[in-house]
């Protein structure tokens, strides 16, 4: 685990990583979410290098992901939901 | 030894720089900024050669020419420079969408039946044809022109393979340094600039939407009608096309280049119902695009001769001075470098070019 | 479909945005206000308008509370990529849509300067902002030991919100130069005039100490290391070589205007070589260069921080509400000149702070092998490779390359590859790369759809 929650009496909410459920917190993004859940990367670059969450503002597009089914979405810009489907963006 | 100025460091310009040197000559290349506008970073790196000299048969043969001498260049550029330019020949199409489509491009395909006879290599396919060699495109695609010859290359990574190999072979190439005329100081050639003049045996202008200007002080008619197209380009995706379209190409690297557009505009940008239609007639030609993402889109400027044929122009006031100015760069790149480069070296135009000259113009303009 | 109309766009929602918002409604123009996060603040008030969340900034409170009632509307998620004449393009959970609006402010704020640094793609590696971003909006701080590296304020600042959650970071390495102090007071007096500046900043430093947090200070030569994410920083502080076993480095080297937007728009910038970054071209303090009814505030137009941008916001609304025929000119007058002063008064010490912090992790003291483009994979080496070449200005060297050409349409490494260029020339001379639609990356079906299209297509090529 990268991050902790530090108010765990938060609403918690469960999202799905790559199959995986995970439990997310509400007011979380989906990136804060996946750090504290252990997935330590969100996409692999063209070279095939592991790639994080890295400016957290929107700004270096490394978090994007598929979610519910819509590709490269900027995980540090969306809140985690209850019942979202997460998945690793493919890139050739 | 003999001395050899091009004006601009464009394709064009390095293609005949690197010819001039290949025949021995002591070669400077003029460039502007690197924010300029540049046919030579505003284009989609089509070979093509379907639709070249519809009216036109040295037009159309000489397109052929560059093409068929395109490969053994590119293994020339890979070896000398290590540069892969990413050239591939897997045959070329135009998309039909419409009946009205269907008929004007029939009507195009027996116009270069005609003129090539037997040397024609365009036809007419069904949408089935289409279907089967590029099955990604979609059931809007009634038809299109087909042609084997065709093919495409990455512009951006041949402008700097170009300039390489124009390094190695002995020429210099000057950035930001803008040239304005050619003159005759006594009987020496010389090029002029902002605060210097340079003496040489030949003087190329090939600067693009400026040859016109430039190429008038020595007496030369070029005349240029700047043409803007509009692209759209994608993020990168795994590699799923190698033919090459008239509005769509995969890129190597995997993004996908889109969009077709002509405008009586000189200034680069774009404006947002031509890139929408563009995206709009992509998705209608190849129905996957629509979940790809768009990362930019730029607005090119061809550098189009007014009746849209090259131009070889070579002076008669400044012996030793010439002009180039063609909208298909990429196409000719191959024959510029391998044939017309030499040919203006040498003093002589190839006859093959001799109904490309810039008298065409002479004429028109006595009449 | 009709379009939403409203008097005033403003993009961006942090202090400069919703400052400007609350002028404009007041002087009752129709205000939409987009922003790509769930909820208002920007980055430094990031997550204001959250019920608990501690208070970082006095001011912050009060503007977000004036900025919900104001009656402005906010639209949030909202990534704005384009404009056209009055339309305002962007992209919303997964699909584009557009309002009318007469006039723009752009409020888009600053970014994180991209750090060169060997590692720094490496999972684990984020931004010191990032980590402040993850503690005020998401409540989440580093879990295992963690390092923040680099210069500026925001890298103490950021250690000491940490520690007071509950989160002590193992190190700060500072890489700001030993000599600096001294030869910025000297070239920017202006925190002399301006103690209270120094006292925060002083204060700090005691907070950290009291926190008992190890500074290492003059580092340089930091290499991140780990085989798929970080396990080690290794670096270099006052002569003596150093490595620390860490789960997470957090960079920072200060900042710079994001200015990606208002560049597509087609505005204009110019490199500014003592703050080593691009300016926007402004023809006032408000007013872009170049395009009509477009202003902008807060730190995309300079760096002077939220207060300052909330000031600016309100200039920028003022000169709007002025243009667009809202004020009479002697009304304006009399509410602007006051506001105006009072920003001029809190100008001083900034001289010293960009002196003080000017960037120590530029690619030129990078080894070759750090990444410069993140997206395309593109090193330092490889850029020096092309200069060395003689291949100089970013559109030759970035068809060389790619650099630039990936996702993040080169919000990351625009200014690094910009700071490389002129051997032989001034870097102001370089014109900064042009960006047009769209701003942010959108699909093809929300291109296709964002307009009904004028088709211009013509002959074969």
């Amino acid at each position: 685990m990268l991050l902790r929650q530090l108010d765990e009496s938060r609403a918690r909410l469960t999202i799905t990583v790559d199959d995986r459920p995970l439990q997310a917190f509400a007011g979380e993004t989906i990136a804060a979410c996946l750090l504290s859940n252990g997935v330590t990367f969100t996409r692999l670059t063209p070279g095939g290098a592991r790639r994080a969450p890295y400016c957290l503002m929107g700004a270096c597009f490394e978090c994007t992901m598929t979610v519910d089914g819509r590709t490269n979405v900027q995980t540090c810009l969306r809140l985690a939901e209850d019942g979202m489907v997460v998945e690793r963006t493919r890139t050739p | 030894m003999a001395r050899a100025i091009v004006i601009g460091g464009g394709i064009v310009g390095i293609s005949i720089a690197l010819g001039l040197a290949d025949a021995g000559l002591e070669v400077t290349v003029l460039d502007g900024d690197d924010a300029d506008t540049r046919a030579s970073y505003g284009n989609a790196g089509l070979i093509w050669v379907q639709s070249k000299g519809v009216d036109h048969l040295p037009y159309a043969r000489l397109s052929r020419w560059s093409a068929a001498l395109w490969p053994g260049f590119a293994g020339e550029l890979l070896e000398a420079t290590g540069i892969d330019v990413e050239y591939t020949r897997q045959g070329g199409m135009s998309f039909c969408l419409d009946e009205a489509e269907v008929a004007a491009r029939r009507a195009m395909v027996a116009k270069v039946a005609a003129i090539l006879g037997e040397e024609n290599d365009v036809e007419f396919v069904d949408g089935s044809f289409v279907r089967e060699r590029m099955p990604d495109a979609g059931p809007a695609v009634l038809g299109a022109s087909w042609c084997p010859s065709d093919g495409h290359v990455n512009p951006l990574l041949l402008m700097g393979a170009l300039r390489q190999l124009a390094q190695a072979r002995g020429a210099t190439i000057i950035t930001n340094r803008k040239a304005t005329r050619i003159g005759m100081d006594g009987s020496h050639l010389t090029v002029y600039g902002d605060g210097y003049a340079m003496r040489a045996d030949r003087a190329v202008v090939a600067a693009g939407l400026a040859t016109g200007a430039i190429a008038a002080t020595a007496g030369m008619t070029v005349p240029i009608r700047p043409i803007r197209g509009q692209v759209v380009v994608t993020e990168r995706i795994a590699p799923r096309m190698e033919i090459a379209t008239t509005t769509t190409r995969q890129a190597r690297a995997g993004s996908m280049i889109f969009g077709n557009s002509h405008e009586d505009i000189a200034t680069p940008g774009t404006t947002l119902p031509v890139i929408a239609s563009h995206a709009q007639r992509a998705i209608a030609e190849f129905p996957f695009l629509a979940s790809v993402r768009v990362l930019r889109s730029w607005g090119g400027i061809r550098v189009m001769p007014r009746d849209g044929m090259p131009v070889y122009a070579s002076s008669k006031t400044c012996p030793g001075a010439y002009a180039v100015a063609c909208h298909s760069g990429i196409t000719l790149t191959a024959v510029h470098a391998k044939v017309i480069g030499a040919a203006m070296a040498a003093g002589k135009l190839p006859a093959d070019v001799s109904t490309l000259t810039d008298e065409r113009f002479d004429a028109v303009a006595a009449t | 479909m009709s379009l939403r109309h409203f008097n005033l766009a403003i993009v961006g929602a942090g202090p400069a945005g919703m400052a400007a918002a609350v002028e404009a409604r007041r002087h009752n123009l129709s205000v939409a206000v987009l922003d790509d996060q769930p909820a208002a603040g920007g980055q430094i008030l990031r997550g204001i308008t959250t019920s608990g969340r501690p208070d970082y900034e006095k001011w912050g409170g009060p503007l977000a509370e004036a900025f919900e009632s104001c009656g402005a509307e906010h639209i949030r998620g909202a990534a704005v990529w384009g404009r056209e004449d009055s339309l305002l393009l962007y992209s919303r959970q997964g699909r584009t849509e557009s309002i009318e609006a007469d006039g723009v402010i752009l409020a888009t704020g600053s970014m994180e300067r991209p750090c060169v640094v060997p590692g720094n793609t490496l999972p684990g590696v984020v931004t010191v902002g990032a980590l402040q971003s993850l503690l005020k909006g998401s409540g989440c701080v580093p879990a295992g030991d963690f390092v923040l590296a680099g210069n500026g304020p925001l890298l103490l600042l950021c250690a000491v919100q940490l520690a007071d959650a509950g989160a002590k970071a193992s190190a700060i390495v500072q890489t700001t130069p030993g000599s600096r102090f001294r030869s910025s007071l000297w070239k920017a007096p202006g925190l002399l005039f301006d103690p209270a500046l120094l006292v925060k900043g002083l204060g700090l430093m005691a907070r950290i100490r009291r926190h008992g947090i190890a500074v290492y200070g003059e580092a340089g030569n930091i290499r991140i290391e780990g085989a798929d994410r970080v396990s080690t920083i290794r670096f270099e502080s006052k002569g003596r070589k150093a490595e620390l076993l860490v789960e997470m480095v957090a960079l920072h080297d200060g900042v710079v205007p994001n200015d990606n937007l208002a560049i597509s728009f087609g505005a204009q910038a110019r490199w500014n070589e003592n703050l080593a970054c691009y300016q926007l071209l402004m023809d006032s303090d408000t007013k872009v260069a170049a395009l009509e009814n477009v202003w902008a505030a807060g730190d995309m137009v300079a760096i002077y921080g939220g207060y300052q941008a909330s000031i600016t916001g309100r200039l920028a609304a003022l000169d709007a509400c002025l243009d667009l025929g809202f004020l009479s000119p002697a009304y304006y007058r009399s509410i602007r000149e006051p506001l105006a002063s009072k920003r001029r008064r809190l100008l001083v010490a900034r001289h010293f702070v960009d002196a003080y912090y000017a960037p120590t992790l530029l690619p030129a003291t990078a080894a070759d092998d750090a990444l410069l483009c993140r997206c395309e994979e593109v090193s330092v080496g490889a850029i020096r490779d092309r200069i060395a070449q003689g291949v100089d200005g970013t559109r030759a060297i970035k068809a060389a390359t790619r650099c630039g050409m990936g996702p993040c349409q080169g919000r990351q490494c625009t200014v690094s590859l910009a700071s490389m260029l002129g051997h032989d020339r001034p870097r102001s001379s370089f014109a900064r790369p042009s960006l047009r639609f769209p701003a942010r990356p959108i699909t093809v079906a929300e291109l296709a759809q964002s307009h009904q299209g004028i088709s211009h297509t013509g002959s074969d090529s």
